[in-house]
């Protein structure tokens, strides 16, 4: 028994210490009195790609800090923790992060619950929160207060973004099919989209809808169906795996290419990594955070190379939390210490440097308001993989007035 | 006081005077964790009240840890209610979803009384994700108010260590007494129990209406430490955390679950610290525990300490 | 409307006979060694990653499916043998608790190994060649893959019954089945016949998941959303019935594709309904028999 209990202890240690090494990478720089930045996002789960698409921003912008002699001659680190897509283990952390750790700020989360979990929280603290992923305008909007800001863009200017896009590029397209997630963020999203195409498109119709649930393996008879109505255009904000499979499916029943799609985040890098010659979406638009090989200066090349070369991947919200990261060491710098209050006064209104161009985080509702990208669906050239061509440009007039989000709060 | 042995007594008292004492040499994020500790030490001997005294294994436990939270959510949020009648009306109310809840679960046994609790706790989970404008669907509801005086870290330790002190000594008198050795009896022989006229159905189902009651209480007390709920609370998942603590700290003692809930808390908290590959760490742990030590870490403990007494 | 709802059939026809695979090897095993497995759906994972890394193994090429779909669910299956000797074999003579929480571990586990193996990454297979393309049938369109979906579901069905009912494996499987210590009594190797069923639930669910892979996405955490389906399925069908996992999957992947039609929002509690339905009226399910 007791062998037993040995023997089995010991291969216990052998693999924590494995895995420990492992993942060495993650462990906290070894300095003796950094500033901390706390960190929470999916490192289990299917979202996982996500954090591993924004987390280099946070660590390219931290080694470029540091090389600049740091903030307030103090080095800046990150503590990387799992939320596990969950506002129950994410406030956990949280916790520990500010209240252990002592980071100065936090920074990212993906789901937008957990994102108005950890607001709710870093309001009560009086800390920092940079949201770096999570959509929903309502957390910047009726749901935003002093602390919470948004380093990337919001859902609502994206679904804004794609109706004028579409009428763009496809036309005054009449007839509509939704088939959008069943969760209040599908559901909110098409309210935008179609509120904004009606605008542009005054007798745009509805012909047909359907809600399946996130994570649906099967989409065959919503896109029979689509297939089955006149409808001319196609919305959705099914995304990732969801998403590839609707449109493996919809090239499988040969639907493709017979009407015109438009998704949401269909231009992503972590969807159209995906899309090459013999796979892809054939008249779809998509729309993008950061739509890097569409950008043509060569700051943004240096960046996307530095990510790529450094991390192995390409950057995708990396370069919102990259470009927010920097502004706060600058603006930590400028205040001259670290002041929460000081340093908010310092960011609102402030301009990020960014490898898309100047970007302001704005006074009013602490949203950096970066553009968004909307192009069709094809060949790049010089790169690898089919993305949006030639992206339309979606600017900061597609976000709410600070008069709206002032009423919205008021409400 | 012949409940409790003189040993005990003492053992209990110095935890006490530990955990009374504890927030002033550790930091206020250790004190948050405790709380934790506190609020999942009655949830997990809660639902022990069924597993280890009952040998009723519930796969729905989180079903009422959640209704506990939602209840006191809704009442404060929707209805107005000062936290104090909510943090009650929460385990009452989740009593009274038990009673007919239970009353079909234990016409069960073994794995289909797992099951079937399963299914009453995922339909539950259900009604609160998809009801959006009542119960805040699956953006859960945020920023619930609780007094001035709870207000802090500190004073809610206190709480809360209050409040796991009353439970624990209301459910060690439940399964000491009377009722409680009938139930213990009926989970070791149900065949001889019957033949002596006790209604096994009834003993099982008041069993299960206690064992919501005190896991809403858990419910309750975590919706005031957080002020949010949301519907995960409710997902299985929360079911499998409970059931890890009670088998890790030890079904067969009333204080394991509470071992268990320090324990696997500490050790969530110290790995992640580490790795971000805490699940195949926290697996191998239950592997180990469950292969190794059946009887959970404090049984473990037990045995190596009557074993010495013996001698 | 009819094209709809005749879409929504063969979908949800397709989906169950993937759960069926799934389902029926959980319940063999709970029918068998009297364990529930709850990692079960981690093989149909393992399978799915098998499939990709296979597929794309001499570079993308849709022909390598079919050597994928031979050897993903052996590689499931000798793994699946691997685990049943090393961890599942001391927790036979245990309570149903312990089984549950040291599977539930073994989730973790593999869930961790396949994330260390292929990273965070999800992955695509192609629906094989000579499968792509649809096939026009009353007014609607249906896919060639579908329809081989469909079809595997009741080959298998009869695979399983002639295992079981035409070869001696089966009898004596069957017989262990319906009474271990007489079995072992009459000199059968119990504990090689328990090794045996296991990797053959295994494959099954091994190849499920490599069926699935062209249809969906290969991605982190898909093992958790089959799980408690699949719980659902055998409880519907019957603990141990083959027949009853069959109709189970048929039952609920019909109930959740049509249910959408009807009421879309609270379609996900269908299936939790049924559970609760079968387990109040009749627990031993549709074609389970009364202990």
């Amino acid at each position: 028994m007791i062998k037993k209990l040995l023997t089995f202890g010991l291969i216990f240690m052998v693999l924590f210490v494995l895995a420990a090494l492992a993942s060495a990478q993650q462990k906290g720089l070894d300095w003796n009195n950094p500033i901390k930045i706390g960190y929470l996002n999916p490192l289990t789960g299917p979202a996982t790609l996500t954090t591993s698409l924004d987390l280099p921003g946070v660590r390219l912008a931290i080694e470029e800090v540091n090389a600049a002699g740091g903030v307030l001659g103090r080095p800046l680190t990150v503590i990387p923790r799992d939320d596990k897509l969950n506002p129950e283990h994410a406030l956990r952390e949280a916790k520990d992060l500010v209240v252990n750790e002592k980071v100065f700020w936090l920074h990212g989360v993906t789901s937008s619950g957990v994102a108005r979990a950890i607001s709710q929280y870093a309001r009560d603290q009086k800390k920092i929160f940079a949201i770096s992923v999570a959509k929903s305008e309502k957390l910047t909007g009726e749901w935003g207060h002093r602390y919470v800001f948004r380093s990337t863009n919001n859902v609502e200017m994206e679904n804004i973004g794609i109706a004028k896009a579409a009428k763009e590029i496809f036309g005054p397209l009449k007839k509509i099919y939704n088939l959008s997630p069943d969760y209040e963020g599908g559901h909110a999203g098409w309210r935008t989209f179609f509120d904004s195409y009606k605008k542009l498109v005054p007798d745009a119709t509805l012909v047909g809808e359907a809600w399946p649930k996130l994570g649906t393996q099967d989409f065959t008879p919503n896109l029979t169906a689509i297939m089955n109505s006149n409808a001319e255009l196609m919305f959705t904000s099914f995304y990732q795996t969801d998403a590839l499979t609707m449109i493996k499916q919809s090239i499988a029943l040969g639907l493709d290419g017979k009407i015109a799609m438009s998704g949401v985040w269909w231009g992503m890098y972590a969807m159209c990594q995906k899309f090459n010659k013999d796979f892809y979406p054939k008249k779809t638009i998509g729309g993008s955070t950061y739509a890097f090989w569409g950008i043509d200066t060569a700051e943004n090349k240096r960046f996307v190379e530095n990510i790529k070369s450094k991390f192995g991947v390409y950057p995708e919200y990396a370069v919102n939390s990259y470009a927010f990261v920097k502004a706060m060491a600058k603006a930590i710098n400028k205040v001259g210490a670290l002041d929460t209050e000081k340093v908010i006064n310092a960011l609102e209104g402030a301009i990020m440097e960014s490898p898309v161009g100047p970007v302001e985080i704005r006074a009013c509702d602490h949203q950096a308001l970066w553009p968004s990208y909307v192009g069709l669906i094809g060949e790049v050239p010089g790169w690898d993989f089919y993305a949006s061509k030639k992206p339309i440009v979606i600017g900061r007039e597609a976000y709410p007035t600070c008069e709206e989000i002032d009423k919205l709060r008021k409400k | 006081m012949n409940i409790i042995g003189r040993e005990k007594l003492v053992f209990c008292a110095i935890f006490l005077a530990i955990f009374i004492t504890l927030p002033f040499f550790v930091g206020g994020g250790w004190t948050s964790l405790i709380i934790e500790m506190f609020i999942m030490a009655i949830a997990a001997t809660a639902a022990n009240l069924m597993a280890g005294y009952g040998g009723m294994v519930s796969f729905g436990v989180a079903g009422f840890y959640g209704a506990g939270a939602y209840i006191t959510a809704l009442l404060i949020t929707k209805a107005g209610f000062p936290f104090g009648v909510a943090l009650v009306a929460g385990p009452v109310g989740a009593s009274i979803i038990a009673l007919p809840i239970g009353w079909f679960c234990v016409r069960r046994t073994a794995i289909y009384f797992s099951m079937l609790s399963l299914a009453f706790a995922q339909l539950m989970y259900v009604i609160v994700y998809t009801w959006y404008s009542f119960a805040g669907g699956d953006d859960g509801i945020v920023g619930i108010p609780i007094p001035a005086f709870l207000n802090s870290t500190l004073s809610y330790y206190y709480f809360t260590l209050a409040i796991m002190v009353i439970c624990l000594i209301a459910m060690w008198l439940i399964v000491n007494s009377p009722f409680g050795k009938t139930i213990q009896a009926l989970r070791e022989n149900q065949e001889r129990a019957n033949f002596i006229g006790i209604n096994i159905r009834r003993y099982q189902h008041a069993i299960f209406i206690i064992s919501s009651f005190f896991l809403a209480v858990a419910g309750s007390l975590y919706c005031g430490f957080n002020q949010n709920v949301f519907a995960d609370y409710m997902f299985w998942t929360k079911t499998f955390d409970i059931i890890i603590v009670y088998l890790l700290g030890g079904i067969y003692i009333f204080i394991g679950p509470t071992i268990g809930a320090i324990i696997y808390i500490l050790a969530n908290k110290i790995i992640i610290r580490y790795t971000e590959y805490w699940p195949i760490i926290l697996g191998m742990m239950i592997v180990f525990i469950t292969l190794f030590m059946p009887n959970g870490v404090a049984g473990f403990i037990w045995n190596r300490i009557s074993t010495t007494k013996k001698q | 409307m009819f094209e709809l709802i005749l879409g929504q059939f063969t979908s949800g026809l397709s989906v169950g006979m993937v759960f069926f695979l799934i389902a029926v090897g959980l319940s063999m095993v709970f029918g068998t060694l009297r364990v529930l497995n709850v990692a079960h759906a981690s093989f149909y994972m393992l399978g799915a990653y098998l499939c990709y890394t296979i597929t794309h193994f001499l570079g993308p090429s849709s022909g390598m499916f079919w050597i994928a779909l031979i050897l993903a669910p052996i590689g499931v299956a000798i793994f699946g043998g691997i685990l049943e000797l090393l961890v599942l074999r001391p927790i036979y003579k245990r309570e149903l608790l312990y089984q549950l929480i040291l599977t539930f571990g073994l989730i973790l586990i593999i869930g961790d190994i396949v994330k260390l193996t292929w990273g965070v990454q999800f992955y695509q297979v192609n629906i094989p060649w000579p499968l792509l393309g649809t096939v026009s049938f009353l007014g609607t369109r249906l896919s060639y893959y579908h329809i081989f979906m469909i079809a595997m579901g009741p080959i298998i069905l009869i695979l399983i019954w002639g295992l079981l009912h035409k070869t001696r494996l089966g009898s004596v499987i069957r017989a262990v089945t319906y009474n271990r210590d007489m079995s072992s009594a009459l000199g059968v190797n119990v504990s090689l016949v328990y090794t045996i069923v296991f990797m053959f639930a295994s494959w099954l669910a091994g190849l499920g998941g490599t069926l699935m892979a062209p249809m969906a996405s290969v991605f982190l955490g898909m093992d958790t959303t089959v799980t408690i389906e699949c719980f659902i399925i055998i409880v519907i069908g019957g603990f141990g019935s083959t027949g009853g996992a069959f109709l189970g999957a048929i039952v609920f992947g019909l109930a959740n594709s049509l249910g959408i039609l009807v009421l879309p929002k609270q379609a996900i509690a269908f299936g939790f309904i049924a559970m609760a339905a079968v387990l109040i009226v009749r627990p031993w399910g549709l074609l389970g028999k009364p202990e």
